[in-house]
């Protein structure tokens, strides 16, 4: 099902949205370099609202105490930290069994659309 | 308990062969310093041992635990046996490999020269002659059984050396630590001691000794506590600092087997470092995987004291915490407390009883691959 949810002007760069897909609550983040993603807006480890979260670059190392950002872009659950890929919806500490479900999303006429079954 | 080599630990039929036995934990001992260690020693540490007042000449290494025993501290029939020759490698053969069918025995002794708490270059000596001592007295007589090379953690960089050389002889197939609580062994400061196991194709493996304080309390009053819970603790706390400082990411090759620790922890710590690790990656984002999945692939427990716990509640602690190939199988011969295998094991399932009794400590021990069927 096609929804068309707000107008892409209304998202900046960099920032994340809650809005609702019909009965579906649904995250859309838009990145630095203007990808849109969309989530579906609960945490599936404790139900969280993960727009309550934050959305940034994610933690890399490839050694101890080595911290940098990597490029890839995650959600953090406000409640347990717990962190998800945009692109995939997978959580980044248990990615083969800890997922968020994830949308199409695209834009259209300056309008940010998404497909839900 | 008395097996025949055609008998299968649990079980009524006669087979070929008979199964493969690993006992992860057997102590050897040394009989008399003076005869054992001191010759093997360097003139100037032999002069610190003889000459100086040093009180480690005793069957273990300077001795920091301030408890009697509740008993003897050794199985009271083996005791017997013993007399007064001690626990010879005789002794040994007959009760691990005649009386209990081990078919290989992993020698951890008691000589904890880690635990020194000072002294690290004379520690050093004493494990170097230690490691000479295990080779001559034991491995070049018994070729069921495998030895430790004993270092002093505190100098890594020795350690590393002192690997390289005892890792010559065959029948040596790991490195021994002590789980002490006063150093973090996933520190970087410790990693030349993994990198020289991992090239020697050797296991680490940590046992507690009278140096392991609990985790909150140093020493607490009483043997009971101490015995129930600082060798879990400290098998804990050294675990997670491997875990979490990367040690199996950065070695993807070497194994780590933890003795004396019991079983029904497990589950838990898995559970608990798998959560901490969904939650806070960016905390340790060097670790690639779950906590979990570098159990399973590269640590090994062992199953003594299984203490109280059924066959059915260990199945069932297995299956829930998917740890089949985690338990190992151990005697520690001769501790009062010592497991058999015939009486562990009866009431198992067939695979989990072949696992936890040879082959999964075949995983991380790349020197006994030979005996994999």
């Amino acid at each position: 099902v096609k929804h068309d949810l707000l107008p892409l002007d209304d998202l900046p760069r960099g920032a994340m949205v809650a809005v609702r897909a019909g009965k579906t609550p649904v995250l859309v983040v838009r990145t630095e370099d203007d990808a849109l993603y969309a989530l579906r807006d609960v945490c599936p480890h404790r139900a969280a609202p993960l727009s309550k979260g934050a959305f940034f670059h994610a933690m890399t190392a490839d050694q101890p105490g080595h911290y940098a950002l990597s490029d890839a872009m995650v959600v953090k659950c406000p409640w347990h930290g717990y962190e998800f890929d945009v692109t995939t919806g997978a959580c980044t500490g248990d990615p083969e069994r800890t997922r968020v479900r994830v949308f199409k999303a695209w834009t259209e006429g300056g309008r940010i659309y998404v497909e839900t079954k | 308990v008395t097996t025949s080599s055609t008998t299968v630990p649990g079980g009524d039929q006669d087979v070929k062969s008979p199964p493969l036995v690993i006992d992860t934990d057997i102590h050897e001992y040394i009989l008399s310093f003076d005869e054992d260690i001191l010759p093997r020693l360097e003139p100037q540490y032999q002069r610190f041992a003889r000459d100086y007042n040093w009180a480690g000449k005793g069957e273990s290494i300077v001795d920091a635990m301030p408890y009697p025993y509740p008993n003897s501290g050794v199985r009271d029939e083996w005791l017997a046996d013993a007399g007064d020759s001690g626990f010879t490698l005789e002794l040994l053969q007959r009760h691990v490999f005649e009386q209990e069918g081990v078919s290989i025995g992993l020698l951890n002794g008691f000589y904890h020269v880690s635990g020194m708490e000072g002294a690290y270059e004379f520690a050093h000596a004493l494990g170097c002659a230690y490691n000479d001592y295990q080779i001559d007295a034991y491995l070049d007589k018994d070729d069921r059984l495998r030895g430790s090379v004993h270092v002093v953690a505190h100098m890594p960089v020795e350690a590393a050396k002192e690997i390289d050389r005892v890792a010559e002889h065959p029948q040596i197939v790991q490195v021994f630590l002590p789980t002490v609580t006063n150093r973090q062994y996933g520190d970087p400061y410790y990693h030349p001691i993994y990198e020289a196991a991992e090239r020697n194709g050797l296991a680490i493996t940590f046992h507690h000794g009278t140096h392991t304080r609990a985790a909150q309390f140093g020493f607490p009053r009483y043997w009971s506590e101490w015995h129930a819970l600082a060798p879990v603790q400290a098998a804990q706390t050294q675990l997670a600092s491997l875990l979490v400082n990367g040690v199996f990411d950065k070695y993807p090759d070497l194994g780590v087997i933890l003795l004396e620790t019991g079983v029904a922890w497990v589950p838990w710590f898995m559970w608990r470092m798998d959560d901490h690790y969904r939650l806070a990656l960016n905390d340790i984002p060097w670790v690639k995987r779950k906590p979990s999945e570098h159990m399973q692939r590269s640590v090994r427990i062992s199953t003594q004291p299984l203490s109280d716990v059924t066959p059915r509640q260990f199945e069932a602690l297995v299956e829930m915490s998917d740890s089949q190939d985690i338990f190992v199988f151990s005697t520690d011969w001769p501790h009062f407390d010592a497991d058999s295998p015939v009486a562990l094991m009866h009431g198992l399932s067939e695979g989990l009883r072949e696992k936890v009794l040879g082959t999964n400590a075949l995983d991380v021990l790349p020197r006994l691959s030979d005996l994999r069927r």
